[in-house]
């Protein structure tokens, strides 16, 4: 069963990867690319500190189990970040358009974590689905002041594509 | 504890700190070259891609090397990543601009960075900053080559869109005939 988990994995992160032509094309490259990097930062940081130093969670132990695990932290996460990032740039939608399209990516997120321990890759210990989508907010909303403190730099130094 | 403090303040984080002061020091003595913009972009790509190399391969279920004194996450893990890491790169680059470097002297001007980080990455072995497992100093080199061809990748993808960065700043006057 884990290798067909791991080629599940694997499968959701190429649809997510191409999804990104989708988010390219909609959003300036530097800040997709800044979103990226800073999001997964503050992913994995977070996720050290819990499994790592808290042991709140505990990855299981086994090089198919880690890239089944890893591969997700990488490119899925991230990108459904990206997604839950695009609606805040954007000024066609509402106040209610808005906070239903970051739910969406919010939630999607939330239920790769739940994937992760319904297929055993991670051990939980002291965590919950609620956990894990304020932890996702709260790296949405870090990464949005962050970009956005970066558009204003960019409007100042005058960087084309705006 | 959400992040570990040493075990002993002793020779690696000594050697961190020193490492630190020394790097920062060259690169704001050096005249500025770069916007705040491209060296927050510098920034983040070093950060992102220390990260995640430790992450992967310096956790377990690898553990080629361990950082630091613990296996765990510490202070000094973050200070590497965030204070000490980045200014090598921009150091990097600010040569690489300076010398308006392309085509093979490129390609010799990486290889050797690659070296002198390699002789710095053995320094910070004998300090016990990184304690190898399975992992050789001669695995790094072709690390460092990948990761400052990435620099320079995110400072050409920069240019693009501020087309201002890359002129030297010594020569005022490309500036002024680019505006």
């Amino acid at each position: 069963m884990p290798t067909v988990y791991l080629f599940i994995s694997i499968a959701i992160c190429m649809l997510c990867l191409s999804s990104l032509m989708l988010l390219y094309r909609r959003m300036h490259p530097l800040i997709l690319l800044h979103g990226y990097f800073v999001g997964t930062i503050l992913m994995q940081q977070s996720f050290a500190v819990l499994s790592l130093n808290l042991h709140y969670v505990k990855p299981v132990l086994g090089l198919q189990a880690f890239w089944a695990f890893k591969l997700p932290g990488l490119f899925v996460q991230p990108i459904l970040l990206l997604w839950g990032l695009k609606p805040l740039f954007s000024r066609k939608h509402g106040a209610g358009a808005k906070l239903c399209l970051i739910l969406i990516p919010l939630l999607l997120m939330t239920a790769v974590d739940a994937g992760m321990k319904f297929t055993g890759f991670v051990a939980v210990m002291h965590w919950n689905a609620f956990f894990s989508a304020l932890r996702y907010a709260l790296i949405l909303l870090a990464d949005w002041a962050y970009l956005k403190l970066l558009q204003r730099l960019m409007r100042a130094e005058e960087v084309s594509g705006l | 504890m959400i992040l570990f403090p040493p075990a002993v303040f002793d020779s690696n984080e000594w050697f961190i700190v020193a490492a630190s002061v020394l790097v920062w020091t060259v690169s704001l003595a050096l005249p500025k070259r770069f916007s705040l913009f491209t060296v927050v972009c510098i920034w983040v790509l070093n950060i992102y891609l220390a990260q995640t190399t430790d992450f992967i391969i310096g956790k377990v279920p690898y553990e080629l090397y361990q950082v630091n004194d613990y296996s765990e996450y510490e202070y000094f893990d973050v200070f590497l990543y965030i204070i000490t890491y980045p200014p090598a790169a921009y150091l990097m680059l600010e040569g690489y601009d300076r010398w308006r470097l392309r085509g093979s002297k490129a390609v010799f001007y990486v290889l050797a960075c690659a070296l002198v980080t390699i002789g710095l990455e053995r320094v910070s072995v004998a300090f016990r900053v990184f304690t190898y497992d399975s992992w050789r100093l001669a695995y790094s080199y072709p690390t460092y080559v990948l990761v400052y061809s990435l620099n320079i990748g995110m400072l050409r993808l920069v240019r693009r869109y501020h087309p201002l960065q890359g002129l030297r700043a010594d020569r005022p006057e490309q500036r002024q005939g680019r505006l």
